[in-house]
């Protein structure tokens, strides 16, 4: 009798802990969808504020005019004058790991960069310097994921953040062979001839693709190439930089 | 068909290039109808709500190549906006009976000019 009694406490007890567990389950389940919902509501409206005023801006006559966006943007962007670097820089510091208004305004104007040219590319690779999105740019190269490494790169060369070539260089020994590629590419998008001085210093090979993209990168620049720079390219260990000293002595040279 | 009185069809799936694009052409006061996908551009086209139409070449449900027969049909300009610049693209896209074809990356003030140029012929045609 007293066992049957304690059986059924028991398996009262295993159903209550059973149904609380459920409930917590299914409150954390309404709970992780509602802020789903919420962040993809909020990234929306970010992204919709932004697109409207990058559309005004690009497409803007007056400068007066364009200040005042400008200013409109800088708030979007977390920004105000008033901060200094060293504080904005903490203030990302602070939302590394989370996507904020920054980072969609980034993918906004790389979106416009891609799509348009003229004044509109113009004004977006300006703000991409003034709005300091570089140094969001600069924390993907930094990054320890490959593919954020990529995007990181793709972004500054794309946008010809010149100063970015620092943070570029440590990834031409980078262990992902894309991404060394990629690195390579960015460097010489950014550096030209002296770019293509500092990867003839690297033994390693470039795969046709990459000598293709960096000659293409040459040619659309009408980069031209002394005699000094030549001989360090000649003198590489690299077959393929040697190679490509050939075509740019019999095309680029300035004599 | 005066500047003023253009209805313009902006069939643009990108959220972005259609507002930067909507923006432009709407300073020129054109007036511009949005939309981004083909069901709702043939819709538009059929029921005689454009002038003339810019068209992404790549929309969901109707592409921007079949849009230019049914447009054609009605004697309504096409202006095709493509990333592909092959020649083979640009050439079907002329004899589908596209008027225009722009290469991305491109300005919005070309297009703007394109636009207005396609309206100016439409004028000297008609008068």
């Amino acid at each position: 009798m007293i066992e049957e009694v304690f059986d059924d406490v028991l398996l009262l007890r295993t159903i209550y802990v059973l149904v609380g567990f459920a409930v917590l389950f299914l409150l954390f389940i309404f709970y992780v969808r509602f802020s789903y919902v919420r962040e993809r509501r909020w990234r929306r409206s970010v992204r919709s504020l932004c697109q409207q005023l990058l559309a005004r801006y690009v497409n803007l006559h007056e400068e007066e005019e364009i200040a005042a966006v400008r200013k409109r943007i800088k708030k979007v962007a977390n920004l105000h004058e008033e901060e200094e670097i060293a504080a904005v820089r903490k203030r990302i510091k602070k939302v590394a790991n989370s996507p904020e208004k920054r980072q969609i305004l980034l993918e906004e104007v790389i979106e416009l960069y891609n799509n348009f040219n003229g004044v509109a590319s113009d004004r977006v690779k300006k703000l991409y310097k003034e709005m300091r999105l570089y140094e969001l740019s600069v924390r993907k190269v930094e990054s320890f994921i490959w593919h954020e490494n990529i995007e990181g790169i793709v972004e500054l060369s794309l946008m010809n953040y010149g100063k970015g070539v620092k943070y570029i260089r440590p990834l031409l020994l980078h262990s992902n062979r894309e991404v060394r590629r990629k690195a390579k590419i960015a460097i010489v998008e950014l550096n030209k001839i002296e770019g293509l001085r500092e990867l003839a210093e690297l033994p390693e090979e470039m795969s046709d693709w990459t000598y293709l993209s960096i000659l293409s990168i040459l040619k659309r620049s009408h980069s031209k190439i002394n005699t000094t720079d030549l001989q360090v390219l000649k003198e590489s260990e690299s077959q393929s930089i040697r190679s490509l000293a050939g075509h740019l002595e019999k095309y680029m040279l300035v004599s | 068909m005066t500047q003023s009185t253009t209805r313009l069809l902006l069939a643009e799936p990108n959220e972005l290039m259609r507002a930067v694009l909507t923006e432009r052409l709407k300073q020129e006061s054109f007036h511009v109808l949005a939309v981004d996908n083909g069901l709702e551009a043939l819709d538009a086209i059929t029921t005689g709500k454009a002038d003339i139409v810019i068209s992404e070449e790549l929309l969901p449900y109707r592409n921007g190549f079949e849009l230019i027969r049914f447009a054609s049909e009605k004697d309504i300009p096409v202006i095709i906006i493509s990333d592909a610049d092959l020649e083979e693209k640009i050439m079907e896209a002329f004899e589908l009976g596209a008027t225009d074809f722009i290469d991305k990356p491109f300005s919005p003030n070309e297009l703007v000019v394109r636009v207005k140029n396609i309206v100016k012929n439409y004028k000297r045609v008609s008068s």
